[in-house]
């Protein structure tokens, strides 16, 4: 059972604060999307939307093309795996599973036997008689969704269902989750603020901010062409340098800090701001050390500020000569050992460039 | 609107779940108050109640010397009671908290408050018996040689504080452990952190920090040992009445509910003035 | 030092222990007494009074009253209570801290006020004095009771676990009575139980609300006129166990159970 959602023209406002601001977005049937976005933006509200457990001011939800904006939560094909997992604390598993089938008058037999296969494809097989209580916090996460997916709803909506759990579960949890949704084929919408568990799992991310959305895509889309500067900023870090631009035969020209330089019209995040001000962004790890080779937008010489080893690279922070001493940010390989006051010569793949619309207020450098 | 319209049905909805409850408080609470109001503002004259309205009742009652030393009496006592009962229970529950094993507290305070579920009329006739003549507290004193004679304990207004004192240690003994225990351990290990000693962290952190849960149960224990008639009359006999009893002596012996009623809205005027005058130590509503 | 207050503290628990169990030890040993007066020196133990007690007609008729009062007058107030929290906290409603408050305030006068008014209603409307009028007192102050037990425990991951029910396509009674009632069945428990011990213990209400059959607490109050007396110690002790046993039953029953989640 699967089914697509379409979110059209959506707000709502709670009192005087406006929690979603016109929000338009389809999700195909059978997508695993993630609504991502800091506390505050948005997406749990968009996701009580679509789940009917509030009725937006204004706007349509359609989910499998029926207009449900005026059903209860009762009458939708969505379920919802809520943060805090609200099992029913005086069921055992086997009746929080199959609540929802004894709702529809489903026969005890059938219902007990299809809480089982729930269980089982949530790995917690042979447990039907326990009670929430004598579980962990990662078994009670798979038992809501069991109970979830247990009336095998067309859409499920899961609100930070990993939010509780600590992060090596967390990884952990994330397979599992994508792997079940491979298995049921269903329509997950799932909200969180962390984005790298988003592009662990999401088929489609919608960033949001504000009430509204930034940016909808593919995780590898969002990540490295971002349309705003505010998913390319929460979308990992991202390096913000304002430039102006100029159309030059196909293609642009960006002028700037680093001198002119033709780039491919494609880099644009919106092909129809080809003049006035923009803003070239790029990621700490597109930034390459030594000499500008043809072809490649030469960063100049900068000195390293500070340096960290992280990993699986060392992240750098390093004044540029060409931004006045404006540092921007670099990983640079494992294996490089730089000292905190190092001269450095960087430049940038025109291909890994993004150019964004500038954005009103002050544009900074870094971060 | 359909929108408007569903949200009406879900008030109207929640609503029929109150309405049962405020029903009965209006009918046996707020009806009550107001016939009550009503009869104090009527006289009892040669065995009949009059129906005129007249504040005679209250006039009365602040104009007879009588009344107002029941009054005084009242508030003496009670007041005696919470300052004695805050002293004596503090210490227990902070020992209690602090000093018992985690996995003994609460036995030990389930302990310290059984006696509080008997029947109040049962405990203080128990303190009746040992504060007779010839109770186990006078057997003992004569014993050891404390005193000579038997002290006259029972029906005074001792035995009245005594028998307060036994019950409100007990209630605040649990309202101020509930207090200690939910404090953060962390406050105190702040303070020994930045160099405070035991005395300093108890004086400037964990008392000031107790201190409105402390009021919340010495105000419970004014409004209890104010309005109770049981352990005064057990107690205390008829020597001191306090305003409780001069109430209980309007409806039964005299009859006289005008007058009663008068007395019950005074004692009640007393309760919520002590309340305002306190209302800024105590934090009852949540905000 | 540490030793010696410790010392200090030992000593000062042990001392206010032996003040609050004094009067219960006194009472409960000399309910064994064999002779007429229930003071030292202690001629016992004998069960005399207490076949006495279970003798006495009026005082095991005046027990079965009591036990009807509490049992009947706090299950209302605990049915009132739930229905009433359930809507203050399910539902936006106006004046809601208005209602909350009218529905507490009870809790904040004494008792024998309540009792005086409505002993001044009921004679005006000519109702007579009975165990009927004796439990509507005792509701009316046990209702606050109730509620405010029961709407404390419905917290917002209850209202959570009512939308989950709601979401998987219960009906609005079907929440309330598999999942509510179930899931806050500790809080309305406490609220029943602690009603039935105040129920069991309340004395002025019933004693200016009822007429020919009292509750105990009233029997025993004119059993004390006789003054001291064995007899009177063997009825306290009885009544003693019945509260023990009820305080019990509470904790075994509810806070255990509460501390195991």
């Amino acid at each position: 059972m699967t089914a697509d959602v379409e979110v059209l023209g959506v707000s709502h406002r709670f009192g005087e604060v406006a929690a979603l601001r016109d929000v338009t977005l389809s999700i195909g049937a059978g997508r695993f999307a993630v609504l991502l976005g800091p506390s505050g933006c948005g997406k749990t509200t968009l996701l009580s939307v679509i789940g009917g457990f509030l009725f937006p001011s204004a706007g349509r939800v359609r989910i499998a093309g029926r207009d449900v904006t005026g059903l209860p939560a009762a009458r939708r094909p969505t379920t919802t795996v809520f943060q805090d997992y609200a099992l029913f604390p005086h069921m055992r598993l086997g009746a929080n599973v199959a609540f929802g089938l004894r709702m529809r008058r489903v026969p005890r037999a059938e219902r007990e036997a299809r809480a089982e296969a729930m269980l089982r494809l949530v790995g917690l097989e042979g447990m039907a008689a326990k009670m929430p209580h004598e579980l962990s916090g990662g078994q009670r996460q798979r038992v809501a969704l069991a109970r979830a997916l247990a009336v095998e709803p067309e859409v499920l909506l899961l609100d930070e269902p990993l939010g509780a759990l600590d992060l090596k579960l967390r990884r952990q949890m994330q397979d599992e989750l994508k792997a079940i949704q491979r298995r049921v084929g269903t329509t997950f919408v799932h909200v969180t603020h962390d984005q790298e568990e988003a592009m662990a799992i999401a088929d489609e991310i919608v960033v949001m901010n504000a009430g509204r959305v930034m940016d909808q895509g593919p995780p590898e889309r969002v990540y490295l062409r971002p349309r705003s500067r505010f998913s390319a900023a929460f979308m990992g870090e991202a390096n913000f340098v304002p430039v102006r631009l100029r159309r030059e035969g196909d293609g642009i020209a960006i002028l700037g800090p680093f001198g002119t330089h033709p780039l491919p019209a494609e880099r644009l995040a919106d092909p129809a701001a080809t003049g006035g001000r923009a803003e070239l962004a790029f990621r700490p790890e597109h930034v390459n050390l030594g000499d500008a080779p043809p072809g490649t937008l030469d960063l100049g010489e900068g000195t390293v500020r500070d340096i960290a080893f992280s990993g699986s690279h060392r992240r750098a922070r390093i004044a540029l000569d060409a931004l006045d001493g404006g540092e921007i940010v670099a990983y640079l390989p494992q294996a490089m050992e730089v000292s905190a006051t190092a001269r450095l010569r960087l430049h940038l793949d025109p291909a890994r460039a993004i150019l964004l619309p500038a954005e009103d207020g002050e544009s900074r450098c870094g971060g | 609107m359909a929108a408007v319209r569903a949200a009406r049905r879900q008030r109207l909805r929640g609503f029929a779940f109150v309405l049962p409850a405020l029903l009965w408080t209006a009918a046996f609470f707020l009806l009550p108050f107001a016939f009550m109001v009503a009869m104090s503002l009527w006289r009892r004259v040669g065995g009949r109640i009059l129906e005129s309205w007249t504040l005679e009742n209250y006039a009365d009652f602040f104009g007879r010397p009588h009344f107002l030393e029941g009054l005084a009496n009242s508030l003496e006592i009670t007041l005696t009671v919470t300052v004695i009962s805050v002293l004596f229970a503090y210490p227990l529950a902070w020992i209690i908290a602090e000093k018992v094993p985690e996995r003994w507290q609460r036995a030990a305070l389930m302990l310290a408050v059984l006696p509080f579920w008997t029947s109040y009329v049962v405990r203080s006739y128990a303190w009746l018996l040992v504060l007779a003549h010839d109770g186990v507290v006078n057997r003992a004193l004569l014993a050891v040689g404390l005193v000579e004679a038997p002290l006259v304990l029972a029906s005074t207004r001792t035995a009245t504080v005594i028998g307060f004192v036994h019950f409100f240690v007990m209630l605040l003994t649990l309202t101020i452990y509930a207090n200690l225990r939910q404090l953060s351990p962390n406050y105190a290990r702040a303070a020994a952190d930045l160099g405070a000693g035991p005395v300093r962290i108890f004086l400037h952190v964990i008392l000031p920090l107790t201190l409105p849960g402390v009021m919340v149960g010495a105000f419970l224990t004014f409004v209890l040992a104010i309005g109770d008639y049981v352990t005064p009359q057990i107690l205390g006999g008829n020597n001191e009445l306090v305003l409780p009893q001069i109430i209980m002596l309007q409806i039964g012996r005299r009859a006289d509910l005008p007058s009663a009623s008068a007395m019950a809205i005074v004692l009640m005027a007393v309760v919520t003035l002590v309340y305002f005058a306190c209302a800024r130590w105590l934090r009852l509503e949540r905000a | 030092m540490r030793r010696l207050a410790d010392g200090l503290a030992l000593g000062y628990v042990v001392a206010v222990y032996a003040f609050i169990y004094l009067p219960v030890a006194v009472l409960v040993l000399f309910s064994f007494q064999e002779s007429r007066l229930p003071i030292p020196p202690f001629d016992g133990p004998s069960l005399r009074w207490y076949a006495a007690v279970f003798a006495d007609r009026r005082l095991t008729d005046a027990l079965a009253n009591s036990l009807l009062v509490a049992l009947l007058s706090s299950a209302l107030a605990a049915l009132l209570g739930f229905l009433a929290a359930y809507g203050l906290a399910r539902y936006r409603l106006p004046a809601s801290g208005l209602q909350r408050a009218l529905l507490t305030a009870p809790l904040s006068v004494s008792y024998l006020i309540i009792g005086l008014g409505l002993l001044i209603m009921f004679s005006r409307l000519g109702v007579p004095r009975s165990l009927l009028t004796v439990g509507i007192g005792h509701t009316v102050i046990n209702l606050p009771l109730c509620f405010a037990i029961t709407y404390s425990q419905m917290g917002a991951h209850q209202e959570n676990v009512e939308r989950a029910a709601r979401d998987l396509g219960a009906r609005e009674w079907q929440v309330m009575l598999l999942v509510t009632a179930p899931m806050l069945l500790p809080a309305i428990l406490a609220g029943f139980l602690l009603s039935v011990t105040f129920s069991w213990d309340e004395f002025i209400i019933a004693f200016l609300l009822s007429r020919f059959d009292v509750t105990l607490p009233v029997e025993i109050w004119s059993l004390l006129r006789s003054g001291l007396n064995p007899r009177n110690n063997a009825v306290g002790s009885v009544v003693f166990l019945f509260s023990f046993a009820l305080v019990l039953v509470m904790e075994l029953l509810l806070f255990r159970r509460g501390r195991r989640r």
